[in-house]
């Protein structure tokens, strides 16, 4: 469970931040419309169902299963060329508060990035806000990340509206084998094979002054790499 | 030849409109050009509007419309059915009760789990052979705010306001299926030459042609039993009830569980309804006229009100009588009833709007290309409604046939065996020595699958008595693993779903997806 406080220098000018730690049981990450350009080229990006309130996010896949991220090295490093925004921004994380339209900036102190006081041992911390050996702080490299995020969340809705509003989704299944036996990924939704060819020109046209064509060929494009995504898992577990 | 292009429903309601929506949708799927539909009501008939419960197959209409589930269920007050609990209908004590569920009993095609079930008699029948009486028990819903529009966990039907019905359908129908709306009164049909009708007259919006006329005009049945005169045939020999006194009843907190699952309790006379809409309790009290005296039975719904945690006192009652029966034609010349215009009976397995929904799908299905075609399509429906209705009038006369309740005449009455249709007694002498399987019946037609009289003869304690041939070992085995599997899927399922009224909040709040 998330335990977030609003950052505040004075009480938080101790903590240390480690450079990797696993993200939790996520084989989902949350992300934003205007990284799809490169996230596309590298993984599946596939809509999911939020549980309470059914409605759409918009998540890199990176495994098969719960936990599974087929992206990370065996110390926990991202290995794609791009790594999306959520992954960049941890511990921080922008919360909406009255006064602030742009939000303020709060920390999660349970994300295992975090140490309260030195990391020690090999994985040495660097201090929050104090940048090190010419390098900005850890807070100064996130902050582009999180005005980033605030930026990108109304176009990642304007995309799921219009996905929604064509009924451009379809439920998708990724049937995985390994020695364990056989299961099926499934709970997620992708661009539906036959919908884009369906659509009217004025939607289409729509759809392109918007930008959003194109967003969501990347979609579809994504989806090429789900057998390059197996490949790996197979080749990890052999 | 005469092509048919113009059909004109006479009458609105849930039956005029349903069979608008359903049969302009399937001439847009099916036809180049499409029938040209006119719905013409009177602005002056109400609509009887009290809560009713449909069948699963209400989400294919609905789907097959071009509905958002969502609205539906936010426009109609609606809440989901997932089958019915009977209670005090054996021997009315206070633990007798079982279910009618709307899921189909475990590998319900491949194994028939009767045989084994008596054989160890474990506890309800139901809840041995399918996990949907756990989740309602539970309050649970049929499933989730991710589930998509139409898609279950557990299949389900739903309760609904029938007048918010009636008018979300139509504007539906008006605004996106291209239904001719007219308010106006039919002053009387125009016969043609061959004694079809060929246009009706209407008081303010004059004449009206056709070439199918849909007679949706209620128990008066203008077009059908008024200008062709087909008789009514009533089965109040069989089916003794004639009488319903209706109430809305508000839930005692905001936040009280709404069932999931119609209640019906047996009383001296009759039965009452209880079903669960989202902002109130339709709760009513159907008994005979010959059995029983008004008074007595406003009594008899005033307590249960009461016992629900209602106050009876406050609150309006209407009563309604009806001749159970039905036309003995449904489709006659260029002319087809549709709803009460065809029959009427007591609302114990919620038949009325399920006969709607056939009858307009079968309308649809075989709508005649042209006038020639028309008499060999209205035999046909003749005959497979007949069987219809047949059908359920000997599955609600089960219901009583089946009870051992001695308290009233009405009771011992129901089980004069003059009273019982061949066709049950027949059907009960293989039951007492085999159970009810798929090849009882005549599937294709059939309204009630063989799960379903299973699900009230075994709820009901009937006994079959066991194949002299024995279970074979394959047989105990396989019929032992889908007992457990049950176990496992009713406690996984209670476990996964919302509680009813939690996820009606959210639909309210969030919506659901279509996919």
């Amino acid at each position: 469970m998330p335990n977030i406080e609003i950052l505040d220098p004075a009480r938080h000018d101790k903590l240390e931040l480690r450079d990797s730690a696993a993200s939790g049981p996520a084989h989902l990450v949350p992300v934003l419309a205007p990284e799809l350009r490169e996230l596309a080229i590298e993984m599946p990006v596939v809509l999911v169902k939020n549980p309470e309130t059914g409605a759409f996010g918009l998540f890199a896949l990176t495994g098969f299963r719960s936990g599974e991220n087929l992206f990370l090295d065996p110390l926990d490093r991202w290995q794609s060329d791009y790594i999306p925004y959520d992954v960049r921004r941890r511990p921080l994380i922008m919360v909406r508060r009255e006064g602030h339209p742009d939000g303020v900036i709060a920390i999660d102190l349970d994300d295992p990035l975090v140490c309260d006081g030195a990391c020690g041992g090999e994985a040495a911390g660097r201090p929050l806000f104090a940048s090190t050996d010419g390098q900005p702080s850890p807070i100064d490299e996130r902050r582009p990340v999180l005005t980033a995020i605030m930026a990108g969340a109304e176009a990642t809705r304007a995309l799921i509206d219009a996905l929604t509003e064509h009924d451009l989704l379809a439920a998708g299944r990724i049937e995985v084998s390994d020695e364990t036996g056989d299961f099926a990924l499934e709970g997620f939704y992708t661009i539906a094979p036959k919908a884009m060819t369906a659509l009217p020109a004025s939607s289409l046209e729509r759809l392109n002054k918007s930008g959003l064509l194109f967003a969501i060929h990347l979609l579809q494009c994504s989806m090429a790499n789900v057998p390059v995504l197996l490949r790996k898992r197979a080749e990890a577990t052999r | 030849m005469n092509p048919i292009r113009k059909i004109v429903i006479v009458g609105g309601g849930t039956a005029g409109w349903l069979t608008a929506g359903t049969l302009a949708a399937m001439s847009r799927e099916n036809d180049g050009q499409p029938l040209e539909i006119t719905l013409v009501e009177s602005p002056n008939v109400p609509i009887l509007g009290v809560g009713e419960g449909t069948w699963p197959t209400m989400r294919r209409s609905l789907k097959r419309m071009g509905v958002r589930e969502t609205d539906f269920i936010r426009c109609c007050d609606a809440a989901f059915k997932q089958g019915a609990k009977f209670a005090r209908w054996v021997d009315g004590g206070d633990g007798d009760y079982y279910f009618h569920p709307l899921v189909l009993p475990q590998a319900y095609f491949e194994t028939n789990l009767v045989p084994s079930w008596l054989d160890g008699r474990n506890g309800s029948f139901s809840r041995a052979v399918c996990p949907q009486e756990a989740v309602c028990e539970a309050g649970k819903a049929p499933k989730k705010i991710t589930t998509a529009e139409y898609a279950a966990v557990a299949n389900y039907a739903y309760h609904l306001d029938a007048g918010k019905f009636a008018d979300f359908i139509r504007d539906h129908c008006v605004a996106n299926l291209g239904i001719r709306h007219v308010y106006a009164d039919m002053t009387h049909p125009v016969p043609d030459e061959n004694g079809d009708i060929a246009a009706i007259e209407t008081l303010q919006a004059g004449r009206i042609d056709g070439n199918l006329f849909v007679d949706c005009t209620g128990s008066r049945s203008l077009l059908l039993g008024g200008h062709f005169g087909v008789p009514f045939k009533s089965c109040r020999d069989v089916l003794f009830i004639d009488r319903a006194l209706a109430m809305q009843v508000p839930y005692p907190e905001v936040d009280s569980a709404i069932a999931s699952h119609t209640v019906s309790t047996a009383q001296k006379v009759g039965w009452i309804w209880d079903i669960g809409l989202q902002s109130r309790r339709g709760i009513g009290h159907v008994y005979s006229s010959t059995h029983s005296g008004e008074d007595e039975a406003a009594e008899r719904l005033a307590a249960y009100v009461r016992t629900a945690g209602g106050d009876p006192g406050s609150l309006p009652i209407r009563g309604i009588a009806f001749e159970p029966g039905h036309r003995e034609r449904f489709w006659q010349g260029n002319c087809v009833a549709v709803g009460q215009a065809a029959g009427f009976l007591e609302p114990l397995e919620a038949s009325a709007i399920l006969l709607i929904e056939i009858a307009a799908q079968f309308i649809g299905e075989q709508m005649p290309t042209t006038r020639e075609a028309m008499d060999v399509v209205a035999a046909r429906f003749n005959r497979t409604f007949r069987y219809r209705w047949d059908r359920i009038i000997d599955f609600l006369k089960l219901h009583y046939v089946l009870s051992k309740r001695e308290d009233d005449a009405f009771w011992t009455d129901n089980r004069d065996p003059g009273t019982i249709p061949e066709s049950l007694n027949e059907a009960l002498r293989l039951w007492e020595f085999q159970p009810p399987w798929h090849d009882d019946f005549d599937r294709a037609v059939e309204v009630f699958p063989a799960a379903s009289y299973q699900y009230v003869l075994y709820g009901m304690g009937f006994a079959t008595m066991p194949n002299p041939r024995g279970i074979s070992p394959s047989l105990s085995e396989r019929s032992h693993e889908l007992f457990a599997q049950n176990v496992h899927d009713a406690a996984a399922m209670t476990q996964a779903l919302p509680m009813h009224r939690e996820l009606l909040d959210k639909i309210a709040q969030h919506g659901l997806a279509k996919v």
